[in-house]
């Protein structure tokens, strides 16, 4: 029973984590019809951002892991100029081939500057121990890092509820024709988003970075992840997101748990179903099919 | 006649000074492209963009790697086998992911294809899990061994030659302007009475059938392979090497597959960071060149000489 | 136009075929092919060994009067690639011998060796079928394989107070070799075995599996990780998660000193089982201070264990070439199977009629340095366990009938 809830709870704190990455992956879908499967690689940059504030810069580990989306937004938003915006009256499955062959060019890029090395990070000072929850030893930075991802993710959701620009974003997701035709400017709020879901994901490289430890391939696991929550949830559903990003990690964790070897290859068959049956998402109305 | 043509070019280059190398290199290339035709009638003639193509592909291994291996090494009873397994593997898949297209689809072959690569890692009896299927002799023709080298080569180039014409006779017949309406619109098909899903399934069949032709291939060039082959960067191989050369034709995964092979070999002797300058190439084409290899060389031609008629 | 496409598609192929041909060689140079990892996560390693045969061959200097010429090729640390880039080192490089491979990328190569045609010294592979029942004239091994490591258990409990009456857990990658390190530790009397459990490869948050070992209520926990990302991620975590204070980390293989160094004081939480190498056997044998303070001169780090290790392999072939007097495939094959040279982890030779190195295993914890040596601030304190008792049968009863 122990067992069982250090299960859960470590399924619950690595879902509020993925809650990060798998908000601007769905969040771009809905917009731009963009599968970006260069999100990974952006997180990836993200760990490397908070090392260039950390180690370059001298910086602590809370401003670094501010700066670290700063830095990394700019590089998204010419990334959509260059290779995104030009292919938009494509079909979108030429935006996953060419975030596909970015991520290369990113992965290639960082080892290039960085090295392949890995870097430990240790969590910063206070947060260095364990607490006792019921009789288990929990890290207190995982603890911090899922109630950190829980208010950011938190603060997505009320720019998309409450703020013009998310006024038009929900226009654009609903019908871009139409909310076209009303005049928002979709070119700029295309890339507006997608700079803003890459530094999402880049923070949570960077908040991930004591934990996971930073590496060029770092983001591959991650992106495998998201994309299964995200498209759980039916693409571009931003509510069904969420719960596909708790559904995966919880599946992973009692899954780990409980069947390990199996664990991930059970994870794929139950989306694979999932699709199957329900190929717009299993929760609700998605953008799949 | 093209095919004879091209085959026959490509059979005569071992006997007038090509590097044994380039004679390796190049039979994975054309390995490869057997790989990259078979993912073609997917994605760019039946607009199903699969991202677990290396399933087929490395099933088809591991079926003739396990055969060879244990009962004979004759080439005609192992690809039989080969095929028998791909195809019962395709045909209840294929039953089941059908129902779907589009990005749907994408994802569920990925999944299909990482579940048959943990298979692959935990049936050890069969596999010897992560070690990999290693130790398969090298293929018999009518009781002669086929050597590495020259001979797997024109075995290869043979085996592509047929497969060339299969699949011309197949994209040219009713059969394959059905699919390329599925592709076009598939709603529309729907509406003037194409069986969407039926002709799906085949065309599915069929993918995986010759992607396990060139698995077969592929097991006894390497005498044997190993879960990587089933993973999902393989999978993203095949389809950069078929969008590289230009999806839609025969003859540009063709192209695709032999640059990419070429092109990854000097990439990765060369640089370090090899996947920088491998996802610019990648990239480029897509961007600038949605045609492919194969519609570059075809619009060079063009300028040069202009198409009268 | 389609008479047109094939015309241009031979005249490709034809270009392709001057691109591949390459520049000629100089004919003099002794070529010597790396094949190892030059890029991705597990490139640290791939940059030891290739530190250790470069500074191997420096030492040696020229072989039958002639320098050597090493040719690096990337194996991706791919199964395929490998075969693919060896075949590359024999018929395009011409090499006379291939160093350099890991566990995989060496049992690829099993299967083609006889096509290569080359002797094969591979100084980083576990997997103790390469010189047992799948022993290959051409393949060579100097590192102490994954059974051998399993017979010096009982020693290494004995030498370590901490581990005394432990409790056994085995944490791990999904590889039949971690299967079979979990066998082995279950079959030393006197251990007491709470269980085991096998992540999938892919594995970045081990979170479930520390659970696991918790649960059993593990003293002892012997991790076939992946060496490299994977197994500093895990340390990392286990630290995260207290499970250091809990119990031993006990590492089959050994840790890369690159490792060593970046997990600093959690290291002092591992000790090693095995190692294939261990700089500071330098405490005991000359042969490794000189190569020690030679890897630093040209490095600037501390020789790691996959540096000492393939070093020794490079001064096998070497030796073998010297002793052939030429570096002709079958000659220097014969060489191989009789000389015995000093090397960095000791004096070495191979099994008679075998393809395994008679070559000790180093136990012991990993440890703070009073004074940093070479770079290095913590270092395995390093007990030889000798090849006569990890290895006591003859090859042939181990299953490696070369015939």
């Amino acid at each position: 029973m122990n067992f069982f809830f250090v299960s859960v709870l470590n399924g619950v704190v690595y879902g509020c984590f993925l809650l990060l990455t798998s908000l601007g992956l769905s969040l771009v879908f809905g917009l731009g019809r963009v599968v970006n499967f260069a999100h990974g690689a952006l997180y990836a940059l993200g760990g490397y951002a908070l090392i260039v504030g950390m180690h370059g810069a001298g910086a602590g580990y809370w401003p670094a892991l501010i700066l670290a989306p700063l830095l990394v937004v700019p590089v998204a938003i010419l990334i959509e100029r260059v290779a995104i915006f030009p292919i938009r009256h494509r079909p979108e499955i030429y935006t996953l081939l060419v975030t596909f062959g970015i991520s290369f060019m990113i992965v290639g890029a960082i080892e290039y500057a960085f090295g392949t090395g890995t870097t430990l990070l240790p969590p910063p000072a206070p947060f260095v121990t364990t607490v006792d929850i019921f009789g288990n030893q929990y890290p207190v930075y995982r603890l911090l890092a899922a109630v950190v991802s829980l208010f950011v993710s938190a603060g997505v959701f009320a720019v998309i509820l409450f703020t013009p620009v998310g006024l038009r974003i929900r226009a654009v997701t609903d019908d871009p024709g139409m909310a076209e035709a009303l005049g928002v400017n979709t070119k700029w709020l295309l890339t507006l988003v997608f700079g803003c879901a890459a530094g999402l994901a880049a923070f949570a490289g960077a908040l991930g970075a004591p934990i996971f430890a930073v590496h060029p391939e770092m983001g591959t696991n991650i992106l495998l992840d998201s994309f299964l929550a995200v498209i759980l949830g039916g693409l571009g559903n931003l509510a069904g997101s969420v719960i596909g990003a708790f559904v995966v990690a919880l599946a992973k964790s009692i899954g780990g748990g409980y069947v390990t070897d199996w664990s991930i290859a059970v994870l794929f068959l139950v989306v694979a179903i999932a699709l199957i049956f329900r190929p717009t998402g299993v929760f609700g109305r998605g953008r799949v099919a | 006649m093209t095919i004879a043509v091209v085959a026959g070019l490509l059979a005569i280059l071992p006997f007038v000074g090509a590097a044994p190398f380039t004679i390796t290199l190049l039979t994975e290339g054309l390995i490869f492209a057997i790989w990259a035709m078979s993912l073609d009638i997917l994605v760019g003639y039946t607009g199903l963009v699969t991202f677990g193509h290396a399933a087929a592909f490395g099933l088809g291994s591991y079926a003739a790697g396990f055969f060879a291996r244990e009962v004979t090494t004759d080439f005609f009873v192992t690809l039989l086998f080969a095929e028998v397994v791909v195809i019962a593997v395709a045909v209840t898949i294929g039953f089941v992911v059908t129902r779907v297209s589009g990005i749907a689809f994408a994802i569920i072959s990925l999944c299909i294809a990482q579940v048959l690569f943990q298979i692959a890692v935990a049936w050890r009896d069969v596999t010897e899990g992560m070690d990999g299927l290693v130790g398969v002799p090298l293929p018999k023709m009518f009781g002669v061994t086929i050597n590495a080298g020259t001979e797997l080569y024109l075995l290869t180039v043979v085996t592509l030659a047929a497969v060339c014409i299969g699949l011309r006779r197949l994209v040219e017949s009713p059969f394959g302007r059905t699919l390329q309406a599925i592709r076009t619109n598939e709603d529309r098909a729907a509406a003037v009475g194409i069986n969407v899903r039926l002709n799906k399934w085949l065309a599915f069949i069929i993918s995986w059938a010759v992607a396990g032709v060139g698995g077969t291939l592929m097991v006894f060039l390497k005498a044997g392979t190993t879960p990587m082959s089933l993973h999902w960067t393989e999978s993203g191989n095949v389809l950069v090497m078929t969008i590289f050369g230009g999806l839609g034709t025969l003859f540009g995964p063709v192209i695709g597959a032999i640059s990419f092979v070429f092109l990854r070999d000097e990439f990765t002797t060369r640089f370090e960071a090899w996947q920088l300058a491998f996802g610019f190439v990648f990239v480029v084409v897509v961007l600038a060149f949605p045609t492919g290899l194969a519609g570059i060389i075809a619009r060079v031609w063009r300028s040069l000489w202009p198409v009268r008629s | 136009m389609r008479l047109l496409q094939s015309a241009l598609f031979g005249l490709f192929a034809l270009s392709l075929c001057l691109f591949a041909n390459g520049p000629a060689v100089a004919q003099d140079a002794v070529k010597i092919g790396v094949l190892t990892i030059r890029s991705g996560p597990a490139k640290p390693i791939g940059d030891d060994i290739l530190a250790g045969i470069e500074t191997a061959t420096q030492m040696y200097g020229p072989v039958l009067g002639s320098p050597v010429e090493l040719v690096i090729e990337e194996s991706l640390f791919n199964p395929q690639q490998a075969v693919t880039k060896a075949t590359k080192l024999v018929q395009q490089n011409q090499v006379s011998g291939i160093l350099g491979t890991s566990t995989i990328e060496t049992l690829a190569l099993l299967s083609v060796a006889d096509r290569l045609g080359v002797p094969i010294i591979t100084s980083n592979s576990g997997s103790a079928a390469i010189t047992r029942e799948r022993c290959n004239r051409w393949v060579f091994r100097t590192n102490a394989e994954d059974l051998m490591s399993a017979l010096s258990l009982q020693e290494l409990v004995r030498l370590t107070p901490e581990l005394q009456g432990a409790k056994w857990f085995t944490l791990g990658h999904d590889y039949p070799w971690s299967r079979l390190v979990a066998e082995s530790v279950k079959g030393v009397e006197n251990l007491e075995y709470v269980g085991d459990t096998f992540a999938p490869l892919d594995t970045t948050d081990w979170a479930p599996f520390i659970a696991q070992a918790r649960a059993a209520g593990a003293t002892a926990v012997i991790m076939p990780v992946t060496l490299g990302t994977p197994l500093l991620q895990f340390i990392q975590q286990a630290n995260e998660f207290g499970l250091t204070n809990e119990a031993m980390l006990v590492s089959p293989i050994g840790l890369p000193d690159w490792l060593v160094a970046k997990l600093g004081e959690t290291s002092t939480h591992v000790v090693s089982a095995g190692s294939w190498a261990a700089w500071r056997y330098e405490e005991s044998d000359s042969t490794t201070r000189d190569f020690n303070e030679a890897f630093f001169e040209m490095h600037g780090r501390v020789a790691g264990m996959q540096a000492l290790q393939s070093a020794s392999a490079a001064l096998m072939l070497y030796n073998a070439i010297t002793k052939a007097g030429s570096a002709e495939p079958e000659a220097v094959v014969g060489a191989l199977e009789t000389i015995e040279v000093n090397t960095p982890v000791g004096p070495l030779m191979f099994q008679p009629d075998g393809r395994q190195a008679l070559v000790p295993l180093f136990l012991g914890p990993y440890e703070a340095l009073d004074t940093p040596r070479y770079g290095a601030s913590f270092g395995q304190r390093a007990t030889a366990f000798p090849a006569s008792k990890s290895l006591p049968k003859t090859a042939a009863e181990y299953g490696c009938n070369l015939g």
